[in-house]
């Protein structure tokens, strides 16, 4: 057992003692070894099925949503950007929500782990982590890979690894990721020219079987009815072969999220057919971060995107 | 005979007027740059046909949606155009325009669409000249890019 989940139980347990919240939103074993669930523990009983790990991945930030009683979440740093943020736009009470941040060496890729395996998922009893390594148990004992090789992408350039702002912490402090203001997943669209990017896209958003998997597992997708879902105006088209239907999702998804998304990478790790979604987030990252000193969530009380546009200062673009 | 020669004629010049134009959409806000291309109507200045203007009530009021879903439905050049800074009808409506926008031209550039078929601007009721400038200088560009299709890749 390891030294996160030991303290996000004794924490869960202390706050649920004291009646301090109603319940704690944590994660908790899934069906199989690689994978966890969300869980939700009300009582101190119940805390011992939490569990912090590297499968961890799921953003929890998604289950407060104008919440009745107080609550904790156990929380990443990506998790603790995005509560913050939806916080910030009226989603939920900051008071009502007490966030254990808990400190991240990154998430476990499920994707990117069974592609270095040579069996098969069924066959993995345990997965740990020891040192940089992380270790499967399979049907041939155990397999040591390096961590950076099977965690989110995402997560090779985290900023958060120790949440920038939360109420408590748990686990030792680790520095942010050195290139996390370097963008380098970028520097391969960047290179492409237009058309290159056209062809590109259509191909990827081309797969998009609109599922809104993407949509569901962000905590910053909170409207009651998404733009998608509106009739009037129609502003993607629903059904089989609509290209300019998935294209419209994806422009208006990725505009939306603009200085609200945290780079949790939930959207892109729901995404049932592999669309590179965090590219297009990212991308805006960067725009947020460089124009407008803008990364949503790093701060308690932080200002909203579109409250930043100085008026002061005219961006007259064809000037 | 002669009825043939005339449907032959007919479709001879159809297909002359079938040369590609450029449909550039544009979304004017109600008090400056409407205002603006009525004057330059008014004073008879020349501009490109491509235009296709939308009013609205101010630049606030354009949803970056629109420019996505002009897009979408074969656009090949959009133009956002408001009242300067400072000069807004609704005080500050063009401020929430400018900063969208910024959002909106690095998306379209992330997603391959050249950063010449989008354009925003401030045009006040007084500048015909610069209404006149804007749309042919668009037209201009967007006939050098020639169409856009959102789906390249299959009509290729």
């Amino acid at each position: 057992m390891s030294n996160l989940t030991e303290a996000a139980r004794a924490k869960a347990k202390e706050l649920l003692e004291s009646g301090a919240v109603k319940y704690v939103i944590g994660h908790a074993r899934g069906t199989v070894p690689y994978r966890s669930r969300p869980y939700f523990a009300s009582t101190p009983e119940q805390a011992e099925n939490l569990i912090h790990d590297i499968t961890c991945a799921p953003n929890l930030g998604v289950y407060v949503n104008k919440p009745q009683d107080k609550v904790a979440v156990i929380a990443k740093g990506c998790d603790a950007r995005s509560l913050i943020t939806v916080a910030s736009e009226g989603q939920a009470d900051r008071s009502d929500v007490v966030i254990i941040g808990a400190t991240c060496e990154g998430k476990l890729d499920e994707r990117r782990l069974l592609a270095k395996l040579d069996f098969g998922p069924g066959k993995i009893e345990s997965i740990s982590e020891d040192g940089d390594d992380v270790v499967v148990e399979g049907p041939d004992g155990a397999v040591k890979i390096p961590r950076d090789e099977v965690i989110m992408p995402v997560c090779t350039f985290c900023r958060v690894r120790t949440p920038a702002a939360c109420n408590e912490l748990i686990g030792d402090e680790v520095e942010a990721r050195e290139n996390a203001d370097a963008y380098d997943d970028l520097a391969e669209l960047e290179a492409m020219s237009p058309a290159e990017r056209t062809k590109f896209w259509n191909e990827q958003l081309g797969k998009c079987i609109r599922c809104y998997a993407c949509r569901n597992a962000c905590p910053s997708c909170f409207c009651p009815e998404c733009f998608v879902d509106e009739h009037h105006p129609q502003w993607a088209l629903h059904g089989g072969g609509q290209f300019g239907g998935n294209w419209m999702f994806h422009t208006g998804r990725a505009q939306h999220l603009a200085g609200r998304c945290s780079s949790c990478g939930s959207c892109e790790r729901g995404c049932p057919v592999n669309i590179p979604l965090m590219l297009l987030n990212r991308w805006l990252e960067r725009e947020t971060n460089e124009n407008f000193d803008h990364l949503a969530g790093m701060a308690e009380g932080q200002k909203q995107l579109a409250a930043l546009f100085r008026k002061d200062e005219s961006r007259d673009q064809d000037e | 005979m002669a009825e043939e020669t005339t449907a032959e004629a007919t479709v001879e010049t159809e297909s002359a007027s079938k040369e590609w134009k450029p449909t550039l959409l544009a979304y004017l806000c109600n008090w400056c740059s409407y205002a603006g291309a009525n004057l330059a109507g008014a004073s008879r200045l020349e501009y490109d046909a491509a235009i296709r203007i939308i009013r609205v009530p101010c630049s606030g009021r354009v949803d970056p949606l629109m420019v996505y879903k002009a897009f979408e439905r074969g656009a090949d050049g959009v133009l956002v155009s408001g009242c300067h800074i400072g000069d807004c009808h609704y005080a500050e409506g063009n401020y929430a325009c400018q900063g969208r926008m910024v959002i909106t031209r690095s998306l379209l550039k992330a997603i391959g669409i050249e950063d010449k078929r989008f354009r925003q601007t401030w045009i006040s009721a007084s500048e015909g000249t610069i209404f006149q400038d804007v749309v042919n200088e668009m037209s201009a560009e967007l006939r050098e890019l020639g169409p856009f299709h959102l789906e390249k890749s299959e009509n290729e």
